[in-house]
């Protein structure tokens, strides 16, 4: 079976893992780590873990997410994320074009389950 | 903030890489990054690990390169591709071969046309034998080529660029002001024209290869 190329594969990844950095933190606010493994569980999602650092610094710098410094009892202050209004209001509008795109994808694909 | 908790050897090696790595970063931005994959390591590490579990975790990290690269400096508008692998350019290929060939596609071609030019029409007339414009035609090209190299680069501003496509066109006209009839048979200042010509080329490209090592935020 001939896998998805390298280059299609990274650009898909690309548009969509900061949504998934917001909707991760959207139900309770989570530290750089725990966002960075999780996200580094789903497969395929994350090729480069190190990258999301970057990212989150400019989800920071942009205003869609907040962070809190916290103590930790199991080693130094940990960085706590969650969402912004304006964070909020950008997964909103994700999640509709993304289930939209999504099931007109799987529809001409033919794989999906007919909405 | 940074801790003071060992690392194993191996993600302790991995931090100096990305030390090295972020010199390509805003200063203020370096130490930040810094903390941050530090904290991931300490995370995902223990001093007692095994060699096989750290590199593991080491090769999800990514190469420290394409970490630092994936970081947009302060400044810039975040664009689309931020969480991607694109590396910041600086002096790449393409700045050096543009300033290669907008220093020496040029020079050859002004000074060497206009020598021909000089000699050949024997200092009185203005007739330009067709095989001067064949020889100048190539490195004309490449001097073309490399204003365009140079233009489709982001690693200079508009004004560093403006400068760079102006260097050769004033050198030229330096260099021709050597055909003038009381210049162009006294051999001293025709030559002090030509040096001249030469030293405003090579100090562009100078000046481009130093504008492309800056970055954004440095303005």
């Amino acid at each position: 079976m001939e896998s998805l190329g390298e280059a299609t594969l990274t650009q898909l990844r690309k548009g969509v893992l900061e949504f998934c950095v917001l909707a991760l933190i959207d139900d309770r606010e989570r530290y750089s780590f725990e966002i960075v493994h999780e996200l580094g569980q789903a497969d395929g999602l994350v090729t480069t873990e190190g990258t999301l650092y970057p990212m989150l610094s400019r989800l920071r710098k942009e205003g869609v997410v907040d962070t809190t410094w916290r103590e930790s009892s199991t080693g130094p202050p940990r960085r706590y994320y969650r969402l912004t209004s304006r964070g909020r209001t950008r997964l909103g509008a994700f999640l509709e074009e993304w289930t939209r795109f999504r099931q007109s994808v799987d529809m001409v694909l033919g794989t999906g389950v007919t909405p | 903030m940074s801790t003071s908790t060992l690392l194993h050897p191996l993600a302790a090696d991995y931090l100096v890489r990305l030390r090295v790595a972020v010199r390509a970063l805003p200063r203020e931005e370096r130490q930040e990054l810094i903390v941050e994959i530090e904290a991931h390591l300490n995370e995902a590490t223990r001093v007692g690990m095994s060699n096989a579990a750290v590199l593991s975790v080491i090769d999800r990290l990514g190469d420290p390169d394409e970490i630092v690269g994936a970081q947009q400096p302060a400044g810039q508008p975040p664009s689309p591709q931020a969480t991607g692998t694109v590396v910041a350019r600086r002096r790449g290929a393409q700045e050096w071969a543009a300033i290669f060939l907008v220093m020496f596609g040029g020079v050859p071609a002004a000074l060497v046309g206009l020598f021909l030019v000089a000699q050949l029409s024997g200092g009185t007339g203005v007739q330009i034998p067709a095989v001067v414009d064949v020889i100048a035609l190539g490195p004309v090209s490449g001097w073309i080529a490399g204003l365009m190299l140079m233009w489709t680069s982001d690693a200079w501003t508009r004004g560093d660029k403006l400068l760079g496509t102006l260097a050769v066109p004033d050198a030229v006209a330096l260099a021709s002001l050597a055909l003038i009839p009381g210049i162009q048979d006294r051999p001293g200042p025709r030559s002090l024209l030509l040096l001249l010509a030469a030293c405003v080329c090579i100090a562009s490209g100078f000046y481009l290869a130093w504008r492309a090592g800056r970055t954004v935020a440095d303005g």
